[in-house]
């Protein structure tokens, strides 16, 4: 029963066998997708090169938490994601019988986005594939997948086999996001380094007119799934996902089983609730990452460069961020404004991010999974408490959502000269507010820095810097902790620079200066 | 407050230890272990500092006495154990 039917994207023969690139991306999927989209957004060329002619298929990313939103609203998406998605802000845990306790994640008004939209992930690449091909600079390859790969200090050698036979390419900069399976990973001898979790997931997709509300729902030991936990969550188009732990010692071939698993959706639904499999998957979790993301002229996205468990939704949002942070860098290189140093802070940001994304998702398995009897009373016990207890619900971890990375102590931020006690952290992702006429975010850049001015004069024009001029009371300046006169520097990636007390052009030029790593 | 303090607090300390042991009774082994843990817990948020927690934690790892040998099994092996087969694992607890 196909709700969706995959695309199947032509395959074209190479016809530039011995010919140079500026930019190569291996994996057409969701991350590599949404760094060609932002590089040719910015005006630069990309050959994409994938080893399969559609968009990802079955139970892959649904979660697109608030700031991947805000990320695919920069890339013209954003829009096609919220009307297509599901919409929800509850999530519920329960505990054996009982509901233990519900949670509210919209924290505040004044979003153009939601906490997260549910959507499958092969909707997303669809578009990403469309809105690449709309750029005229995406050369997107399928059925060509990479089967060599020789880094060199100047750039990177490839070779590309396809249904046509061979050929090879060169790239100045090479964006590997194929993947947890990098193929570009093994061929550059990488390790990622980090933890197995010994716990199988069964998750199904499966197609029903169900009347439940769009929540995020979670089982520990429900009646319905005795010893494990569930997860359910509600995507586009009536599919549903539900997650089943398993156990370690579960027969993946034998659980994989229509028959079986039929029979666990039918204890969990009741008896009248029709249903029909979409897509069965059995999985098993890691956490793990390689030391380092750039490697000289090649750079390591998404899954590729990190994994998690699905637990927090930290895998697809965490790679488009990293996407995010690449991409303006990338381009600035190319256009001669940054030095090549500047991709250095792509790992000394993007690596405490996915440090951040591994711990949580780590410590959520731990708690869905307890590694011993003692974890398993500690946990047990937390959701007894949480039933009648507030104190012990935050301790419950059914999975620390996707929050958007906070850059502290980059070197690309500068320190801010006076206090600046309230609103949104240095490094932070700009936080959106609600304008008389629109959404702050839509202000902000398409391809250049942008300076929020609080009720002030602008300044003089500042090359690559776009001005914008908001209130110095309400809901912006309370989120920026600014007022009257105040202004604050956002980077081509929306992450808050430097900000000031006052409007100065020649401190402005040296932060927009030390945020392209041009100061050593 | 940041530091774990052992000294003597209870004003009645025979009354806390029988009050801890006596609601373990009638628990099984599992359903005891459950209960140390949200037991644990409220006083975990009741002193409010995961410092203290920490150092509590720590005091609680150094003190044990662990057995010389594997722990033995059943009821008939257990009155060979005693202090004459056990030490203590840091000379330098602290004693609280």
């Amino acid at each position: 029963m196909a709700t969706f039917v995959p695309p199947h994207y032509p395959f074209r023969p190479a016809t530039d066998d011995g010919a140079r690139h500026s930019v190569v991306v291996v994996g057409g999927g969701l991350v590599g997708l949404t760094a060609a989209l932002d590089l040719a957004q910015r005006g630069q060329h990309v050959v994409v090169l994938d080893d399969d002619d559609t968009v990802s298929t079955g139970s892959r990313a649904i979660c697109f938490a608030k700031r991947t939103l805000e990320i695919y609203d920069r890339l013209g998406i954003g829009a096609a994601i919220r009307d297509k998605g599901t919409t929800w802000n509850t999530g519920r845990v329960y505990f054996g019988e009982r509901e233990v306790y519900g949670f509210d994640l919209l924290a505040e008004r004044g979003h153009r986005n939601p906490a997260f939209v549910n959507l499958q992930q092969y909707y997303v690449e669809h578009w990403l594939v469309e809105a690449c091909r709309a750029t005229g600079r995406v050369d997107l390859r399928w059925k060509h997948r990479v089967a060599g790969v020789a880094n060199r200090t100047d750039g990177v050698a490839l070779t590309v086999a396809t249904p046509a036979g061979s050929y090879t390419i060169g790239a100045d900069w090479l964006l590997a996001a194929d993947g947890a399976r990098s193929l570009v990973r093994e061929a550059l001898g990488l390790d990622a380094v980090g933890k197995v979790f010994h716990d199988r997931f069964l998750i199904a997709d499966v197609v029903m007119h169900a009347d439940l509300p769009a929540e995020r729902r979670f089982w520990f030991e429900p009646p319905f799934h005795r010893g494990g936990s569930v997860l359910l969550h509600r995507q586009a188009d009536d599919v549903w996902r539900i997650d089943f732990q398993l156990g370690w010692d579960a027969d993946p071939e034998a659980e994989r089983e229509p028959s079986r698993v039929e029979a666990r959706v039918r204890a969990m639904l009741g008896p009248d609730i029709p249903f029909a499999l979409e897509w069965v998957s059995i999985y098993t979790f890691r956490c793990r990452r390689i030391e380092k993301f750039r490697h000289g002229r090649t750079i390591f996205l998404g899954d590729a460069a990190h994994q998690v468990s699905p637990f927090g939704a930290r895998g697809g949002n965490g790679g488009v961020q990293d996407a995010d942070n690449l991409g303006w860098k990338l381009d600035a290189v190319l256009r001669g404004e940054a030095p090549e140093t500047l991709l250095d802070s792509y790992d000394s940001e993007r690596i405490p991010a996915a440090d951040e994304n591994i711990l949580n998702s780590t410590r959520s398995t731990d708690f869905i999974t307890p590694k011993n009897e003692a974890a398993r009373a500690y946990r047990d016990a937390v959701l007894e408490l949480a039933a009648s207890h507030h104190f012990a619900r935050p301790l419950v971890n059914s999975g620390r959502l996707s929050r958007p990375a906070v850059l502290t102590g980059s070197p690309l931020s500068t320190p801010d000269e006076t206090p600046w006690p309230a609103g949104a952290p240095l490094g932070a992702a700009a936080p959106d507010a609600e304008l008389d006429d629109g959404y702050l975010l839509d202000r902000t850049a398409a391809n250049g820095f942008t300076l929020l001015v609080f009720d002030g004069d602008l300044c003089g024009a500042i090359p690559g810097v776009q001005q914008v001029v908001v209130p110095a009371a309400g809901m912006v300046a309370e989120r920026y902790g600014a007022g009257r006169g105040d202004a604050v520097l956002l980077r081509p990636d929306q992450h808050i620079a430097a900000r000031w007390r006052r409007l100065d052009p020649a401190a402005i030029g040296r932060a927009r200066d030390r945020a392209l790593g041009r100061l050593a | 407050m940041t530091t774990l303090d052992t000294r003597p607090r209870l004003d009645d300390p025979d009354l806390a230890f029988e009050s801890l042991v006596e609601a373990h009774r009638d628990l099984t082994a599992e359903q005891s272990r459950r209960f140390d843990a949200r037991l644990v817990l409220l006083l975990a948020n009741h002193i409010g500092s995961v410092t203290v927690l920490r150092a509590a934690i720590t005091a609680a790892r150094a003190t044990a006495w662990e057995p010389a040998e594997a722990p033995p099994a059943g009821e008939a092996a257990a009155s060979q154990t005693g202090p004459a087969t056990m030490r203590l694992a840091s000379a330098r607890a602290p004693r609280s």
